[in-house]
């Protein structure tokens, strides 16, 4: 089941639109509409898309970034893509959480700290989740 | 976002979600309230209202404890849901909670 399919603009007001979007979808199923799920959920769709406006895009609204959200029970699956020049997954934005208050890079590692498995080819980076 | 002093303390109440969009905002109401904050000893900002936090909005947490804590005061977070409070534990954040 498709949950979303879109290419949205680089900025964060459409991040914060398009995970608001994704929530509603998520909790008109009931497999899909546990509290914590969903506040992961929205975290790391923010975490990966913020990171593409910011990042992969730089700040540019004519470049887009593909949001795919699809649900395969028992698999939560998010596909997302910028338009930069990839990602490199051994820098700083893949350390270790071996540092309490550093103000940014924690990324990837988080995510999967909160149960996701991720794959990263080029600039798309997809996640599953278990949700069963 | 508006804040209440109870004795020495300032509790600051954030009234949206600690997220990208919001965090311009709420830097600059807060470094507002820190210009005369001699007579605290204590800031304690209040989670209540937030369901929805990114890595920007935690940046924006970590950013008001270094201020307040370089400044001598004590910071705390409180009223965070279970999910935020998990968070931040991930984070190694968790002496920030009340």
């Amino acid at each position: 089941m498709i949950i979303y399919n879109e290419k949205i603009r680089s900025s964060f007001k459409d991040v914060d639109v398009t995970v608001r979007h994704i929530l509603v979808v998520m909790k008109e199923h009931q497999a899909l509409s546990d509290d914590t799920l969903l506040f992961k959920v929205s975290f790391v769709l923010r975490e990966l898309m913020n990171n593409s406006v910011e990042h992969g895009n730089c700040f540019d609204v004519n470049k887009h970034i593909k949001c795919h959200v699809a649900y395969d029970a028992p698999n939560l699956c998010i596909e997302i893509s910028d338009e930069g020049k990839g990602f490199v997954r051994n820098d700083g934005y893949y350390k270790a959480l071996d540092n309490d208050k550093r103000e940014r890079r924690r990324g990837l590692k988080l995510i999967e700290e909160l149960d996701f498995d991720i794959e990263i080819e080029q600039s798309t980076i997809r996640l599953n989740i278990d949700v069963s | 976002m508006y804040n209440k002093i109870e004795d020495d303390r300032m509790i600051v109440f954030l009234e949206d979600d600690l997220i990208a969009p919001n965090v311009k905002g709420f830097n600059q109401t807060v470094s507002d309230y820190l210009v005369d904050i001699e007579a605290l000893d204590e800031i304690v900002l209040d989670l209540s209202s937030v369901e929805n936090i990114d890595s920007i909005g935690v940046t924006f947490v970590i950013g008001l404890y270094k201020s307040v804590t370089k400044d001598g005061l004590g910071f705390a977070i409180s009223n965070a849901s279970d999910n935020v409070r998990q968070l931040f534990k991930l984070m190694k954040l968790e002496d920030l909670l009340e």
